[in-house]
């Protein structure tokens, strides 16, 4: 009989993964789930014990602390977790889920308490079926003695070494990170759309992700490996050994045809040269920008160095040696450092420390770090002690208005004249650009570029803002639409806003990885594309099959459309193979 | 193995603070105890297992102990629940 079952998402991040199924279920994955092996039964039901013993004690320092307060009577409560918690029932029959069913400790109790919280609710009494709240106190209080640590580092101290991949409700960026070093080859995600802060990393590390999967089906799945499948957005659950040999024989298959494609010039079949950089995210990757033939660095996203080091803010040395590294792997070419884009959601939330009820339309980008002096002034001294080192660009994240290109001027001198009397190397004459990524800059552009000497789409958030739709959220993510005419109308407004003021433009969105929209992009005047490094040989190879001179023509006839899919279908009739 | 059966006549019946008694008391033997309600049989040294018993007033419950103090055990267990746990009604 097969085993084999399918969950099917929306694919995020392409490519394939198979290994053991690690689960993280509860929104804040209090609960881990896997399947172990039979030389880690006895390590198991050790935990177990170890477990039993440290919510033992911890339960009585609280009854003494009650008893303390308010008597007895109310300390007796604890007495009934007591007995609980030294359950001879409740404990074989997690052990006896451990021993025969094969289930890690946090799943086997888990298991065992939702389980018998059932029967509780089944009971005729009331006043019995009250005592499930005692159950529950004592599971989540054996749950926090077992799970002393967080998901990552669980994964990494059990799994040395073996191919994992993971179900999750949501996960952090940061988590992301650590999973992916503790082994994890691939992610499914029930939340979750294409432009979150995880698939950004996700794609950075080059791992398969798929997120859209069915509310709670994390919790379901009873599975030891799986495979996730980026391409199509499907997680295999327990696949048959010919679905894995499928899986296997594809992944040595073509995606490599791409590479002779690294030492031909990027240029139209009609010698046109196009400009294509890299996005990096993380010091790991900066040998990628010459394997994959970039020229140069056109976004490098500083604040991921927060994520990695969070909570603790990176110093000014760090930041200076990893500049450093940035400028020296771009070389010949330029580097583009975009300043912390921290706030929003999700990223760093330890470092902003303020409440807000809708943090997107908040204190982030450069609106935080202008604030922040604390946090920004370490990255303008890093800045300027690296730009003695070799030319660097720097360009400004959530760019609203003039003034914040003036203000961080006047913060670069500020921090010039301090390293100067510290008597630190610095150089202040680093190219400034200012990040278009929301609609007022846009309309702007023209404005903002008497300011800065280049600019830069950053297209996500610019179709987030524009569209007014939450790009993480599943319900209204069909919005996301970054071949809209209104976002067309923006592009072509800021790329001749550029042209007549002569400074440089680039996209650095995710658009810009799309081989379908490269022909638009073009179209519209773009010349210069920043891109997650692994898909350059695939836009290479559609730049160069494209003839420059018929797009402009496509281009304008999309701007006049009423619909994203209008436009695709215009770029599809062309022969551009959109959508 | 010795056993005895005995009727519940406090109001409540095995309550919580009645299971826990009979816990505390049976945890006191080194014999097993088991202790059947109807058709289900449970261990007395687990309160899951007696609240789920869910035995009301009126319920004949059955003991069963075996292992060397089980007569000491099983006459306990019986003023246990026919003192009605100690309880006024």
């Amino acid at each position: 009989m097969s085993s084999e079952r399918v969950l099917e998402g929306r694919s995020i991040v392409k490519g394939t993964a198979a290994g053991k199924l690690i689960a993280l279920v509860g929104r804040s994955h209090e609960v881990f789930r896997f399947q172990i092996e039979a030389d880690q039964i006895e390590s198991e039901l050790n935990r177990l014990a170890g477990a039993v013993e440290v919510a033992a004690k911890e339960l009585e320092s609280t009854r003494d602390e009650v008893s303390d307060a308010v008597g007895d009577e109310i300390g007796d409560i604890f007495g009934a977790q007591h007995l609980f918690l030294r359950d001879p029932e409740l404990i074989g029959l997690v052990q006896e889920r451990i021993r025969d069913r094969r289930m890690n400790s946090e799943w086997a109790l888990t298991d065992t308490v939702t389980h018998l919280l059932e029967r509780f609710a089944s009971l005729e009494s009331a006043h019995l079926r009250e005592r499930a709240g005692d159950l529950r106190d004592v599971g989540r209080a054996l749950l926090r003695a077992l799970s002393g640590h967080t998901p990552p580092e669980q994964v990494a101290r059990h799994h040395v070494g073996e191919p994992l991949v993971v179900l999750a409700h949501d996960l952090t960026p940061s988590e992301a990170i650590r999973l992916s070093r503790a082994g994890v080859l691939g992610f499914g995600l029930e939340v979750g759309g294409q432009t979150s802060h995880t698939a950004i990393i996700a794609r950075a590390l080059d791992l398969p992700l798929i997120a859209g999967l069915a509310e709670h089906a994390v919790a379901l799945p009873d599975a030891k490996n799986a495979i996730i499948d980026g391409d199509s957005g499907l997680v295999i659950l327990d696949p048959e050994p010919a679905t894995s040999l499928r899986y296997a024989e594809a992944a040595k298959g073509p995606d490599r045809d791409l590479t002779p494609s690294i030492n031909e010039r990027s240029v139209t079949l009609d010698g046109v040269p196009i400009r294509l950089l890299a996005n990096i995210d993380l010091p790991d990757e900066l040998p990628l920008v010459e394997t994959f033939g970039a020229e140069g660095i056109g976004l490098y996203r500083s604040e991921f160095l927060f994520i990695e080091r969070s909570p603790k803010i990176p110093s000014e040395d760090e930041q200076t040696v990893l500049l450093h590294q940035l400028i020296d792997a771009a070389a010949p070419h330029p580097a583009v450092v975009r300043t912390f884009d921290l706030g929003g959601r999700k990223l760093a939330q330890e470092v902003i420390e303020t409440h807000e009820d809708n943090p997107v339309l908040g204190l982030r980008g450069i609106r935080l770090t202008l604030k922040r002096r604390d946090i920004f002034k370490s990255q303008v001294r890093a800045i300027l002690r690296a730009t003695a080192h070799g030319p660097l660009r720097v360009m400004l994240p959530m760019v609203t208005c003039v003034d914040e290109i003036h203000e961080f001027r006047q913060l670069v001198e500020e921090c010039g004249s301090e390293l100067e009397s510290e008597g630190v190397d610095f150089r202040t004459d680093f190219r400034l650009g200012a990040m278009i990524e929301v609609p007022s800059a846009a309309l702007i552009a023209d404005r903002l570029a008497r300011h800065v000497d280049f600019l830069s789409l950053g297209t996500n958030d610019l179709v987030q803002y524009a569209m007014a739709v939450d790009r993480n959220n599943e319900h209204v993510a069909y919005l996301y639409q970054p071949l809209h005419p209104a976002i067309l109308r923006m592009v072509r407004f800021v790329v001749k806003a550029a042209r007549e003021a002569k400074v440089g433009l680039v996209v650095c969105g995710e658009v810009a990885a799309d081989p379908n929209a490269t022909a638009l992009l073009l179209g519209l005047g773009l010349r210069h594309l920043s891109i997650t490094p692994r898909a350059l040989p695939m836009i290479k190879q559609q730049v160069r099959s494209l003839e420059l001179s018929g797009l402009a023509a496509v281009a304008d006839e999309c701007l006049e459309a009423e619909s994203a899919a209008e436009v695709e279908s215009i770029v599809q009739r062309a022969g551009l193979k959109a959508g | 193995m010795t056993s005895a059966t005995v009727t519940i006549t406090n109001r409540l019946g095995l309550h919580a603070r009645a299971a826990s008694k009979l816990v505390h008391l049976a945890n006191q033997f080194s014999c097993d105890i088991t202790v059947a309600n109807g058709g289900e049989r449970v261990e007395a040294k687990s309160i899951l297992g007696l609240l789920l018993l869910a035995a009301a007033v009126g319920s004949e419950l059955v003991f069963e102990c075996d292992g060397e103090d089980e007569k000491d055990a099983t006459a306990a267990l019986v003023q246990l629940v026919s003192g009605r746990f100690g309880e006024g009604e």
